[in-house]
């Protein structure tokens, strides 16, 4: 009850004129660095910071927090529209939003994302109000060996992942492995696969990465068309989501939130981990698994409800705590302090208004982010009409400034050129780039937890098994990797 | 056809740009200035060069634009600096610590002392050992004599093997031949988590640690640095307990070595006025950062002095056998 007036304490406050006319300039700003890929929420808040300075603490807050909110309901739009991911956490959204888009049902692909996204906005947003305290308590009793086996599970998502040959597969994730192997070695420092190149000594970006590997090479493969290019005309009664679609949507939406807010809360890779594991967990409950990859909508709705509900919910170790548990929260972690506000234990304390005001500004941002984007989507379609000899300069464009703008370096333009090329031999030979991204994001996580598990053991694998929650982990990764096994086996019995 | 002819205007539109980039009069600055950052925006690196930048553009009055270019630990904003015109209107903001321990790790694209001409060293991060408040040792005492009686008990977690942190657990454990698992973390955060969890006993952080103390979840056994610390004035430094360590990270502003000596001396005094503004002193003091001052000479022997110190510790303690960059 205390906490519901609180609330609405909160919410007043946030909906006063000033802080609400904050709340949708950040919504606003949010949804066009999200739509535009590279530069992210991140960066822009970094640039807004020093003009935020001009406001009151509470009214810079919860524009830079509406920033990052927008920018997870943008974050699908390209991907969906011409298989450039905005960022690392809409990858697995390009599988099925863009196969989709090329079946004329991209206004179902863009309004699942938008719906899904704000059902695990809202639930997220719940969570962080009630139970915050214990789900950080929760989190921060993941050590090394607790991450070590969680990454493991998620490898063992790369069987689903695969749409044909898993052997393919297997080999575009080492290929990812070592992609990922690049730069400075996680615990001793020294450069490994460097060449004596600067640039490499942080390790390749995921983002120039996946821009080339899907978009860049998306074009270049659709050069070879020689007939000319068939518009796609969306009706306007399939701008929208459809009953059907909503059918087939509701259950991945649930298990989506669910996932991501639970991997939300975990420091280090929450949404872009949960996006990938959500997608797998559908694919695997599905009856005819082989639509996905296909233009399945539950593909496009899994990874998008848990990227949202992960971005939610990583607002509660940075406020519980004061452990922001990625980039962009590092960023409102340097705000908070700017502004003379710490976020911690004692924040809900000594500034409560603050506090309420901040999740209050976010059901509204979420409710204001909803209303702002399904006008968009009509729009966001009629992107597909333009003639390929005026869209496809445009997507390469909009490719070369996103891999730009990650580091603001040259450099990450020629990686992103490097695995355009990369990724149209890769269709070529019937090889899928997805894999390659999953083990490329997960590789350097396993690598050093596995390595500081050791240390902290001093060389003892047992330490994996006699932490319950790794060792819980680790069950599933077998059942994972043997139920199918098993299936198989009795099938052929009978 | 047409194409080509776009081409070769943009090309030769953009070489007249080079050229409008040199110098011309003796009224500095006349244009804004760039300061490179060579880390990620938010990071203490780039709150405190933003800080800087806003003080002393007012007394150069002209803009300071900082630019963010993270990438090879630091070294790709020092190396685009070095590929600028000399001409003082692109900076670096850098930490110390890129200039002498990531080059001694890693091959650097400059060489730290001859490359460089330094403008100002502004501030520091604090530097610390911690606890978690339900720990039983309540001074650095009790923990070395517990890591004395309990050998390879002690996990410990730092920034990272090399770092400045490291270097300083080093340098009490050699000393009370100590015998303790180290486990390196990647930055402070990640370390304070892991200290906070419960799945290492103490750590080594840097500023990230001072909302933590406040708040009370973290013991503050021991500061790292020269002086007592102004936030925790009651705190004694590792000095002052017998261990001979400092903090060798200083965040300074940089220029390349051959700009005219007249704009040096011009940034230094300007820099140098900035650092004693009142809303330069209030910024530092909100993102947990300590103000220092050396000028651009003084700065250079701090490096000098520092490399040697830093390079004998690595090899000592196995991280290098030789600085892959060479001292000149």
């Amino acid at each position: 009850m205390e906490a519901l007036n609180s609330l609405l304490g909160g919410l007043a406050i946030a909906f006063e004129f000033h802080n609400l006319a904050l709340i949708l300039a950040g919504c606003l700003l949010g949804t066009l660095v999200g739509v535009l890929p590279g530069i992210g929420p991140a960066g822009a808040i970094s640039i807004l910071l020093p003009l935020s300075f001009q406001l009151p603490p509470a009214g810079a807050i919860i524009m830079l927090a509406g920033i990052y909110n927008g920018a997870m309901y943008g974050g699908s739009t390209t991907s969906i529209l011409v298989n450039v991911p905005g960022e690392a956490a809409s990858v697995v959204t390009c599988l099925d939003g863009y196969q989709m888009a090329r079946k004329g049902k991209a206004g179902a692909a863009l309004g699942i994302a938008v719906f899904g996204s704000f059902i695990a906005a809202t639930v997220g947003l719940i969570g962080l109000q009630l139970i915050a305290g214990p789900l950080s308590e929760f989190a921060l009793k993941f050590g090394p060996p607790e991450y070590f086996a969680v990454i493991l599970l998620g490898f063992t998502f790369i069987i689903y992942l695969a749409q044909r040959s898993i052997i393919k597969a297997a080999i575009m994730a080492l290929c990812g492995l070592i992609l990922g192997a690049i730069g400075l070695d996680p615990i001793t420092s020294q450069p490994r696969l460097t060449f004596g190149i600067i640039s490499l000594y942080e390790g390749l970006h995921v983002v120039p990465l996946a821009i080339g590997l899907f978009g860049l090479a998306e074009i270049l493969a659709n050069l070879e068309k020689t007939v000319p290019q068939k518009i796609i005309k969306v009706k306007f009664r399939n701008l929208f989501p459809k009953k059907a679609h909503w059918l087939k949507a509701r259950w991945a939406i649930i298990r989506g939130t669910l996932i991501g807010f639970f991997m939300g809360i975990l420091p280090g890779g929450g949404p872009v981990l949960s996006s990938f594991i959500s997608y797998g967990v559908e694919k695997r409950l599905a009856k005819k698994p082989q639509r996905f990859g296909r233009g399945a909508i539950e593909g496009v709705a899994a990874p998008e409800s848990a990227n949202n509900a992960a971005a939610s919910t990583s607002f509660i170790p940075l406020l519980t705590l004061g452990i922001p548990p990625n980039v962009v929260l590092a960023v409102l972690f340097g705000a908070f302090l700017m502004h003379g506000i710490t976020p911690g234990p004692l924040l809900l304390k000594e500034h409560p208004d603050i506090f309420w005001c901040i999740i209050g500004s976010m059901y509204i941002g979420n409710i204001i982010l909803l209303v702002m984007n399904l006008p968009l989507i009509p729009l966001w379609v009629q992107v597909l009409r333009i003639p390929e000899r005026i869209l496809y300069p445009l997507i390469i464009l909009l490719c070369v400034i996103g891999a730009f703008s990650i580091n603001n370096n040259v450099f990450d333009i020629f990686i992103m050129i490097i695995f355009g090329v990369f990724g149209y031999l890769l269709r070529k030979f019937d090889y899928e780039p997805a894999p390659l991204i999953l083990a490329f994001v997960l590789g350097p996580m396993f690598e050093v937890n596995l390595r500081r598990s050791l240390l902290m053991s001093q060389g003892s694998f047992g330490i994996f098994i006699e932490r319950p929650v790794a060792l819980m982990a680790l069950v599933l990764c077998f059942l994972v990797i043997v139920l199918p096994v098993y299936h198989a086996l009795t099938k052929r019995k009978k | 056809m047409k194409i080509r002819s776009i081409i070769s205007i943009l090309f030769l539109s953009s070489m007249l740009l080079v050229f409008a980039g040199q110098p011309v009069s003796a009224a500095f600055p006349e244009r804004p200035i760039t300061l490179l950052v060579g880390f990620s925006p938010g990071g203490s690196m780039d709150l405190s060069a933003r800080a800087l930048a806003a003080a002393a553009e007012k007394i150069l009055g002209q803009p300071i634009v900082v630019e963010n270019k993270p990438g090879g630990t630091g070294m790709v904003a020092l190396a685009a600096m070095l590929a600028q015109n000399p001409d003082g209107y692109t900076l670096c903001a850098t930490p110390s610590s890129v200039i002498i321990r990531a080059s001694q790790m890693q091959e650097a694209p400059f060489k730290p002392f001859s490359s460089f001409r330094p403008i100002i060293g502004f501030s520091e991060p604090q530097l610390g050992i911690v606890v978690k408040n339900d720990a039983r040792w309540k001074s650095l005492k009790e923990l070395v004599n517990y890591a004395q009686k309990n050998p390879n008990k002690l996990k410990y977690a730092t920034t990272g093997i090399g770092s400045t942190t490291h270097a300083a657990v080093d340098v009490i454990s050699a000393k009370k031949k100590l015998q303790m698992i180290h486990v390196p973390y990647k930055g402070s955060m990640e370390a304070l988590t892991a200290l906070l969890g419960g799945h290492v006993d103490f750590a080594a952080l840097t500023s990230e640690l001072i909302p933590a103390v406040k708040a009370g979840q973290l013991r503050l056994l021991a500061v790292i640095s020269e002086k007592r610390s102004p936030i925790f004035p009651k705190t004694s430094t590792l000095k002052e307990l017998g261990y001979d360590f400092a903090n060798d990270a200083v965040f300074a502003v940089v220029a390349p070595a051959d700009i005219p000596t007249d704009v040096a001396k011009n940034l230094e005094e300007a820099f140098a006025a900035a650092t004693k503004s009142k809303e330069y002193l209030d910024a530092l003091d909100k993102i947990g950062m300590i103000p220092v001052y050396y000028n651009g000479e003084k700065f250079s022997e701090f490096l000098k002095i520092y490399w040697k110190k830093i390079n004998e510790h690595l090899i000592a303690t196995g991280v290098i056998k030789e600085a892959a960059t060479k001292p000149e």
